[in-house]
């Protein structure tokens, strides 16, 4: 069960490489660049999977701290790109502390929502802060598509952890009260991408060319695809951002939409393999950690092929595995280590108690008996 | 423990479910606009094709279309209009300037497409351009094609002109072959032959990438653009060439004769129909209409009394006057009167209460229906028009061509008027009388003709068969393919008898002999038939009272030639001129003479007086 994840990471990433090969076959670099990034991702990976899943809520806060201490410093000197000062420079490679943090939250909110013996108002107040610092520290940059795929993580995992219900409603009625500020606060091109979502062909040569140009991209290739590297719109330009937001448009008109739902389903694959390892944990945390991570993932996912699809607003979010971008493949990288961490810990166990060699033939109640 | 396993499983199905919809958007995705990503790597722009030429019966050009150089603009590719309008504006002209602001705020899809701001730059204004042009994306000069007429003033009415296209154009045409700054003819034949003319619009295709920048395509990823790019491509066809019935040399005789007098003078072939002089003046510059007047010059063309754009030819309405007397004459002898009845004309005649003049005071004696002719004598008419009243004058009228369109290929023309008894009843509120006969007779009661009318009916009187007049001899291809052959339309016999319109011929000869009407405009060796007009436009007392240019007489003249055996007939109309014999016959006989030399007919004296 612990090599799975490393199974299932390898072939989303090489399903992204030849996607990115594919989309920029004969213009650029960047391809060739990503396979380090894909290198590096396994080095991370075999890093991170060594780490006994026990330790693991003593180091939650520690990196939670160094996450942070990394978006003040890529405040103070990061690089602006696209609008938005993400970038902390790192000799010929970029950081991007944000997408660390897609990790470190999902880690350290488990960790605390499992931590015993807090007064409830103190937990909820700690937890709280632990997610609104460094989202607001992105907010700064800014960056909305992080902003809003912590958040939808972060609340993922608080209502996995049982949130009480009037703390539920309370957040929900806040939220609701929120919604017309936060239009205030968007900036303009923000709001005209919501309403564009809305309504593409409002603005065809503006604000909803993009995803206009990315419906069109998708369906360009039909069921099986122009062939590889035979796409023209990221190519000629007319679909922006093809390798990095925009990447699974450009996989359907390559590989079509067959090549699109198979690199979808493979993403999905170490999505499913997480929840199953966080269902048969031991522990409360482990659940917490591998379902967390999990559903970040999900987020990620689905918000960027939904904006891709014309299904959501567009947020410039990158598709995991895929997308071209050091920072993102090797978190991806990071968490699949975490859940091969949390299985491997699971299968320890097991080892040790060998009464329960087929753990499905145990009643729940036994196993978790076992587990406590 | 428990609640977090159910809670898992629930985010499970959740997410399996959220990609479950991913997976059906991509499957409603697929083929759903397949084409539309084609159409952002395929600039198409319209080739517009040199329009065809137009030329005389003997393949002298009238129109031709000359290589240009126009500046084209496309607005979406421009990226600081401010500076294309400060770099461009002190090389265009009014129109041109209202042009590129128009062309560079252009919405949606127009802001694609290649527009032409100015026609036909000279070169030092290209040199100028040009060396501007890596500043200015968008701009362009493009090669295109100046319509000009070489011949211009000679026959600008029947010829026609071009100008940009508006609304009004495309309500009578084919709106899709059209796009705004394209170029469609207008009036005569630019108008009427337009289609033929106008040629096929190609099209013509280029890979560009999202910039608008051409792109080579590679073998890897362009096979389907190129193949597509094939299959859009049109090449343009250029427009058919036109040849006219029209003789160059005959129709310049017949301008230069009219000069600037307001007026028209038609030669047409009595046989068949053919125009071979269509005049109408004063006349104006298609090349200064087709590079576009300004608003003031325009209304000034529009303003000007003189009204130099109507085509009087066959737009021109004018009492026939003592033309109308080929009518009334064989009219009276088709009633019963023989030729040969003599009236004692002495100046006047009383009809009713009033007293009828003849327009010789002094009275011209007894004469018969060839003597009338001659001396175009008002009495003899009065005379026998009483007996032919409203119905026997219409009847002819019309049998000779007045009062009904003539059938002239490019349409457009005016019928004129024969009036009835119920017209002239509903108009007057009173009966038709005797009086009303009486100036009827002589061409000065309600009728009205246009000059082209009555080139037919002297024709018809001529030969006693009322030709179609026709100009388009022929329409062909540039590479001399001929598609359409223009051919006389079977002339059509009138009722008048041959005994009553060989008794108008006779007196039409007579006019041309000494004493006669026509006497002054003999041709030394040469002769031909004819019969003189002079329209009254307001009564003699209103003349006097108020003498000036609006009350002088129109002046007319019909005539054929040879005087036996036929071959064309002519009308002239002058008008405010004064006496038809005058004015109008003097042109007649310019353009009979040229004819004349032309055909061989006539041999001018070796040695010059």
């Amino acid at each position: 069960m612990s090599r799975l994840p490393l199974a299932l990471a390898a072939l989303a990433t090489g399903l992204g490489l030849a996607a990115l090969f594919s989309a920029t076959s004969g213009t650029g670099s960047q391809a060739t660049a990503q396979c380090v990034h894909a290198i590096l991702g396994l080095l991370a990976f075999s890093a991170v999977r060594r780490i006994d899943s026990r330790r693991l809520p003593d180091l939650a806060h520690a990196g939670w701290l160094a996450g942070v201490l990394l978006l003040v410093a890529v405040l103070v000197a990061g690089k602006v790109a696209g609008g938005a000062r993400s970038w902390l420079p790192l000799g010929p490679m970029a950081l991007q502390p944000s997408e660390l943090m897609k990790v470190l939250l999902p880690l350290v909110l488990a960790a605390e929502l499992t931590r015993d013996a807090l007064r409830p108002a103190v937990r909820w107040a700690r937890v709280a802060a632990l997610i609104l610092v460094p989202v607001a520290l992105i907010a700064k940059q800014p960056d909305m598509g992080a902003v809003g795929l912590l958040l939808l993580g972060a609340g993922a995992i608080v209502w996995l952890a049982g949130i009480p219900r009037r703390l539920m409603v309370a957040i929900a009625a806040l939220g609701a009260l929120a919604t017309p500020i936060g239009w205030t606060l968007l900036e303009p091109y923000q709001q005209g991408r919501i309403l564009t979502f809305l309504d593409p062909t409002r603005d065809p040569s503006g604000a909803g060319y993009q995803t206009l140009q990315s419906l069109y991209t998708t369906s360009a290739g039909g069921w099986t695809g122009a062939g590889f590297g035979a796409g023209v719109q990221g190519r000629l330009g007319f679909l922006p951002e093809h390798e990095t937001d925009f990447i699974l448009a450009s996989v359907a008109e390559d590989a079509g939409v067959f090549g699109a739902i198979a690199v979808l389903a493979a993403v999905f694959a170490l999505i499913a393999c997480g929840m199953w390892i966080a269902e048969r944990s031991r522990t409360r945390f482990e659940a917490m950690l591998a379902a967390g991570l999990s559903l970040q993932l999900t987020a990620q996912v689905l918000v960027n092929a939904g904006g891709v699809l014309g299904l959501l607003p567009l947020t410039g979010v990158t598709l995991p595995f895929v997308s071209y971008g050091g920072s993102s493949l090797i978190v991806v990288w990071v968490t699949a280590g975490l859940l091969s961490s949390v299985a491997a810990r699971r299968e320890a166990e097991t080892a040790e108690m060998p009464v329960v060699k087929q753990p499905w033939l145990v009643s729940r109640k036994a196993r978790t008996d076992l587990a406590s | 423990m428990h609640d977090l396993r159910h809670r898992i499983r629930i985010a499970s199905t959740l997410a399996l479910a959220g990609f479950a919809v991913l997976g059906a958007r991509l499957v409603g995705l697929a083929d759903a606009h397949a084409d539309v990503a084609l159409d952002n790597a395929l600039r198409e722009q319209r080739v517009l094709p040199p329009r065809g030429r137009i030329l005389d019966r003997e393949g002298r050009l009238l129109a031709d279309a000359r290589p240009s150089v126009d500046l084209t603009l496309v607005a979406a590719e421009v990226i600081d209009p401010d500076a294309v309008v400060e770099t461009l504006v002190p090389y265009l002209d009014e129109r041109a300037i209202e042009q590129l602001g128009e062309s560079l705020d252009a919405k949606g899809y127009a802001r694609h497409a290649s527009r032409i701001i100015a026609r036909d730059l000279d070169e030092d204004v290209q040199a100028r351009i040009a060396a501007r042009l890596h500043k200015l994306p968008g701009v362009a000069l493009a090669a295109g094609h100046q319509r000009t007429y070489p011949e211009g003033v000679a026959a600008p009415h029947l010829v026609g002109t071009v100008g940009e296209v508006n609304a009004n154009d495309l309500l009578r045409r084919d709106r899709s072959r059209y796009r705004a700054g394209d170029q469609v003819g207008r009036r005569g034949v630019e108008s009427a032959l337009e289609r033929e003319l106008r040629g096929e619009t190609g099209n013509a295709v280029t890979l560009v990438d999202a910039l608008g920048r051409p792109v080579e395509a590679s073998q890897a990823w362009g096979e389907r653009l190129t193949a597509e790019q094939t299959a859009r491509r049109a090449l343009a066809r250029p427009g058919a060439d036109v040849r006219l019935t029209l003789d160059l040399d005959l129709q310049s005789v017949a301008t230069e004769a009219l000069g600037d007098r307001p007026g028209s003078a038609v030669l047409i072939d009595v046989r068949t129909g053919e125009l071979l002089a269509y005049a109408s003046a004063p006349g104006f510059d298609p090349d200064e209409l087709v590079h576009g007047v300004d608003r003031a010059r325009w209304s000034a063309l529009r303003a000007d009394e003189d009204r130099p754009l109507l085509d009087r030819a066959s737009r021109g309405l004018y009492p026939p006057a003592s033309t109308f007397k080929l009518v009334s004459g064989s009219a009276a002898v088709d009633a019963g009167v023989d030729p040969a009845t003599t009236v004692n004309c002495t100046g006047g005649t009383r009809i009713g209460r009033r007293t009828f003049h003849c327009w010789k005071r002094s009275g011209h004696g007894i004469v018969d229906l060839e003597g009338a002719l001659k001396n175009s004598c008002d009495i003899w008419f009065y005379a026998t028009g009483q007996q032919l009243g409203p119905d026997g004058l219409g009847t002819a009228a019309r049998d000779l061509g007045l009062g009904t369109a003539t059938g002239f290929d490019l349409g457009d023309e005016r019928t004129g008027l024969v009036p009835d008894e119920a017209w002239h009843v509903d108009r007057h509120d009173r009966p038709w009388g005797d009086g009303d006969s009486a100036s009827a007779s002589i061409g000065q009661g309600m009728n009205l003709v246009t000059p082209i009318q009555l080139a037919v009916m002297t024709a018809a009187v001529a030969t006693g068969e009322r030709p179609t007049p026709w100009v388009v001899a022929e329409v062909s291809d540039p590479d001399g393919r001929v598609r359409k052959l223009g051919a006389p339309t079977e002339p059509i016999a009138v009722q008048t008898s041959d005994l009553a319109l060989g008794a108008v011929r006779s007196g039409m000869r007579a006019v041309m002999q000494d004493g006669g009407t026509g006497s002054r405009l003999q041709i030394e060796g040469f002769e031909y038939a004819g019969k003189t007009g002079t329209a009254q436009v307001v009564s003699a007392r209103t003349k006097a009272a108020h003498p000036g240019r609006h009350t002088e007489d129109h002046a007319l003249f019909v005539g054929y030639a040879p005087a036996t055996n036929p071959e064309v007939a002519v009308a002239v109309v002058l008008e405010h001129a004064g006496g038809g014999s005058t004015h109008a016959g003097p042109v007649a006989r310019d353009l009979i003479e040229a004819w004349a030399v032309k055909s061989g007919a006539l041999t001018l004296s070796e040695e010059a007086p």
